[in-house]
């Protein structure tokens, strides 16, 4: 089922295959949907009930989410290709800074959380570039964990 | 924004949970949510220090 209010923030999506797999949920962002945590928000607000790694740049920085991923064992790397050994994740800014990032999924889609609305699964990262995310700016790539993938069950 | 707009705040907090902790934070000064709280955790206790101190019915 298409979602109009999406293709309006996300114009994108007008011409992408996606599916809305989720309902709104604001117990968790694109961060903690990432790094396969669905209990925080990922943001350093300082305030309990948000978290964000200890002594690490800000969560309104690139280096800040470049961090976060690589204390989670991704590396960058230069292509969103499908590797069945690794998973991926994107991330998007904008002038601003970051924006948000999607994972991979081990059937080549990606899902993403939209803010603290609902997560989809989009073919391709260009379906959600535009004014709101900006564009993909930093491909990150780490080993699959005994050949699974974040909050897939099945193996790589 | 002052305490004015508290009760308002706990209303929204309790029928729809969202983002309103960094808000009722900065117009309180009070964290009443354990360290390391989930989101629901923390939204919890808000409700909690929201109806002992007389904002939510």
């Amino acid at each position: 089922m298409r979602a109009p209010e999406l293709e309006a923030d996300f114009p994108g999506l007008l011409s992408a295959a996606y599916e809305v797999t989720s309902p709104q949920d604001p117990k968790y962002n694109c961060i903690a949907f990432a790094v396969g945590d669905l209990n925080h928000f990922w943001y350093d607000a300082n305030v309990r009930g948000y978290y964000w790694p200890p002594d690490e740049p800000s969560a309104d920085t690139l280096e800040g989410w470049l961090r976060v991923f690589a204390i989670h064992g991704y590396a960058e790397t230069d292509n969103d290709s499908l590797e069945p050994l690794f998973e991926k994740v994107a991330i998007y800014a904008g002038s601003e800074g970051p924006k948000h990032v999607a994972r991979q999924k081990a059937s080549g889609l990606w899902t993403s959380k939209i803010g603290k609305g609902r997560d989809i699964e989009h073919a391709g990262l260009a379906a959600l570039e535009g004014v709101l995310f900006g564009r993909v700016v930093k491909i990150m790539k780490r080993p699959c964990k005994d050949g699974k993938r974040v909050l897939e069950s099945g193996t790589a | 924004m002052g305490s004015s707009v508290l009760p308002f705040l706990f209303k929204e907090l309790n029928q729809r949970p969202d983002h309103w902790l960094v808000a009722l934070n900065a117009i309180t000064g009070q964290d009443p949510a354990p360290i390391g709280s989930t989101f629901e955790e923390a939204v919890a206790a808000w409700l909690d220090w929201g109806r002992r101190h007389g904002y939510l019915g």
